[in-house]
């Protein structure tokens, strides 16, 4: 039955095609899954959601004594597109001082996926993390400064 | 000669049947006069493309037996001896039915269909969702990623289910009080918890659990 073949195997292909290689690579083998210690005085954890699909996403920064980012993970429950903008979020922090990283931009990650518009919010998401990262290590920072004033 | 537009004063005086020209009643897909279908009313909800009431909570037995019914009354199969028109419109009505009936049947899609009912949509705009209710759901995911056994998974499964039918009653209370903002949040969790019930429903299918 040549002509049913033909039919399932379009059918098949349809979905693997909304995503980009760049996307199914990250997905495949995504880079820097894994936890660090959130309660280490090192490290900054971002939480952030999509509630409109259920995705959450956490993205992890160590960050050393010059401010550097040294280590990032991630881990992502929800689409392709969301542990591939993640993934490729905790690269492209490795490496930078914590400045640098705040100016990477949702659309840099988009354009770098070649996300179709729907998916844009998914690249919002990991630029959320990688901010609400920093800002929790600020934020321990600073507690940590008050501790050692206060002492 | 200027022609000037018919005014319309109220669009249900003016609506009237395709082949005879009565005017049509509000209620009735069919002309009173000559009992030819009459097109689809393109501005019905699905709730009034069934013929039930806008709420949240809504008896699905019954809306199982609507569907039916109104399956049986304006299946295109049944208009295959009518004028073309007719069939035409057969045809919108019962996919207008299938599309209501597939929406208002499972209550996530339900509530999410309110929401955009009451301009509210989920999708749009921003929902500000507390760390540690994102850390549960973190937690609750990670649980069901590790777990290696249908037991761990069924009680994964159960526990989520709990939460789920709280959170109905929550955006039914929600809904019902007219408090769309409160719903929309609730909505929201639902979202999330019905993910985790989904990759759990995944689980037993691929273990032969479910049938």
């Amino acid at each position: 039955m040549p002509l049913l073949n033909t039919t399932t195997r379009n059918v098949a292909v349809v979905p693997v095609k909304h995503y980009h290689e760049k996307v199914i690579d990250h997905y495949e083998n995504p880079r820097n899954v894994g936890s660090l210690d959130k309660n280490d005085t090192t490290v900054g954890t971002g939480l952030v959601g999509a509630p409109a699909c259920g995705d959450v996403m956490k993205l992890q920064v160590r960050v050393d004594a010059e401010g550097k980012i040294i280590d990032a993970k991630f881990k992502t429950f929800g689409c392709g597109s969301a542990i591939a903008s993640s993934s490729l979020a905790t690269e492209w922090v490795k490496g930078k001082t914590m400045d640098e990283a705040l100016k990477i931009k949702n659309v840099d990650i988009a354009k770098e996926l070649k996300l179709p518009p729907v998916k844009l919010h998914c690249s919002m998401l990991a630029e959320d993390a990688i901010k609400a990262a920093l800002s929790d290590y600020r934020i321990k920072q600073s507690s940590k400064d008050n501790i050692k004033k206060n002492d | 000669m200027l022609k000037l537009p018919r005014v319309k004063f109220c669009s249900l005086v003016l609506k009237q049947c395709w082949n005879c020209d009565e005017n049509l009643s509000l209620t009735s897909a069919f002309c009173n006069k000559c009992n030819k279908l009459q097109p689809l009313n393109p501005d019905y909800t699905h709730f009034e493309v069934l013929g039930i009431e806008r709420n949240f909570s809504i008896d699905t037995v019954a809306l199982v037996k609507t569907y039916r019914n109104l399956q049986g009354r304006f299946h295109p199969d049944r208009y295959s001896t009518k004028s073309e028109q007719e069939q035409q419109f057969a045809v919108e009505h019962s996919s207008a039915i299938n599309k209501a009936y597939r929406c208002l049947l499972h209550p996530v899609e339900r509530a999410l269909y309110l929401l955009e009912l009451a301009d509210q949509p989920l999708h749009e705009g921003q929902i500000d969702m507390e760390p540690a209710f994102l850390m549960e759901i973190m937690e609750v995911n990670e649980e069901l990623a590790e777990a290696e056994d249908k037991e761990t998974v069924q009680a994964i499964g159960q526990r989520n289910q709990e939460i789920l039918k709280r959170l109905l009653r929550d955006a039914d209370a929600a809904f019902s009080a007219g408090n769309t903002r409160e719903a929309r949040s609730v909505v929201a969790k639902i979202k999330y918890y019905n993910n985790v019930y989904e990759k759990v429903r995944e689980y037993e299918r691929e273990h032969g659990i479910l049938d």
